[in-house]
């Protein structure tokens, strides 16, 4: 009778400096990331030592190394690219662009053609800080 | 014997849930989460510049392929060109400034010396396409 009470008293207390541990874990998770939507496809954005920190506002344009486009996160083709920005709104939106880092510079200003062609005269180029 | 009922009913409320549930929470933040902090870097949507480029008031940085690096046609090196930059907007600071990477370039290369010139003050160059593009 008294025995197994008392080990499973002694089991609960001996995890206790483990769920301390967890929830400090937790807590820091919590706090410190930042949760964002995960992206259509893979993009590893280019290294600077920019101190800007980026508007939180605009239109986000996903452009990978192998050319594929998104805006907000639905696919979109270089044609279209045009016709989507004026479905959402706005005659000159403003675009945040997250390309990866090895873009060649003639698929970057073909993006860049299509976007001025839609009216869009400023962009905001996301890169990652490295320090 | 009385002493320890009230202390057995403490002991059935177990704590293997809680840490399941902690653990849950736990593992979905370490993935949802990240820790990327973002920068951004202003850009001017290029106007259709080639002729522009062939115009004096524009100080050029060009771009090759293998990485070389040439201001207004003369090569330079990654640590020169910012002084060569600051040289031509000290004569004359209406001069605007634009850098026109070859097609091969990667983006990775271009935000490198965006960033050069950032650093040095110079906050307004601009994209351009090369003549071949």
């Amino acid at each position: 009778m008294k025995l197994p009470e008392l080990k499973s008293r002694s089991q609960d207390e001996s995890v206790l400096p483990l769920i301390n541990i967890v929830f400090l874990l937790l807590i820091f998770f919590m706090i410190a990331g930042t949760l964002t939507r995960p992206e259509l496809f893979p993009v590893e954005p280019p290294e600077s030592r920019g101190e800007a920190e980026p508007e939180g506002d605009g239109l986000e344009l996903l452009l990978d190394a192998d050319g594929r486009l998104a805006l907000e996160n639905t696919p979109v083709t270089l044609e279209d690219l045009g016709a989507r920005l004026k479905e959402h709104g706005e005659d000159t939106p403003h675009v945040r662009l997250k390309a990866d880092a090895e873009v060649p510079a003639h698929r970057l200003m073909a993006v860049m053609d299509a976007l001025r062609g839609a009216g869009v005269d400023k962009l905001t180029l996301l890169t990652q800080r490295n320090g | 014997m009385q002493l320890e009922t009230p202390r057995r009913s403490r002991n059935i409320v177990s704590l293997t849930p809680l840490i399941d549930v902690v653990f849950i929470l736990l593992v979905f933040f370490m993935l949802a989460s990240s820790f990327q902090q973002w920068s951004a870097f202003q850009l001017e949507v290029p106007a259709n510049t080639q002729s522009e480029a062939e115009d004096a008031d524009i100080v050029l940085i060009e771009l090759a392929t293998d990485g070389g690096l040439r201001v207004d046609g003369a090569p330079t090196s990654m640590d020169g060109f910012v002084q060569r930059v600051q040289a031509a907007r000290a004569t004359d600071p209406t001069r605007a400034i634009s850098v026109m990477p070859a097609a091969d370039v990667p983006l990775q290369r271009i935000v490198e010396v965006m960033d050069r010139l950032a650093q040095a003050g110079v906050r307004d160059a601009s994209l351009v396409k090369g003549p071949a593009q």
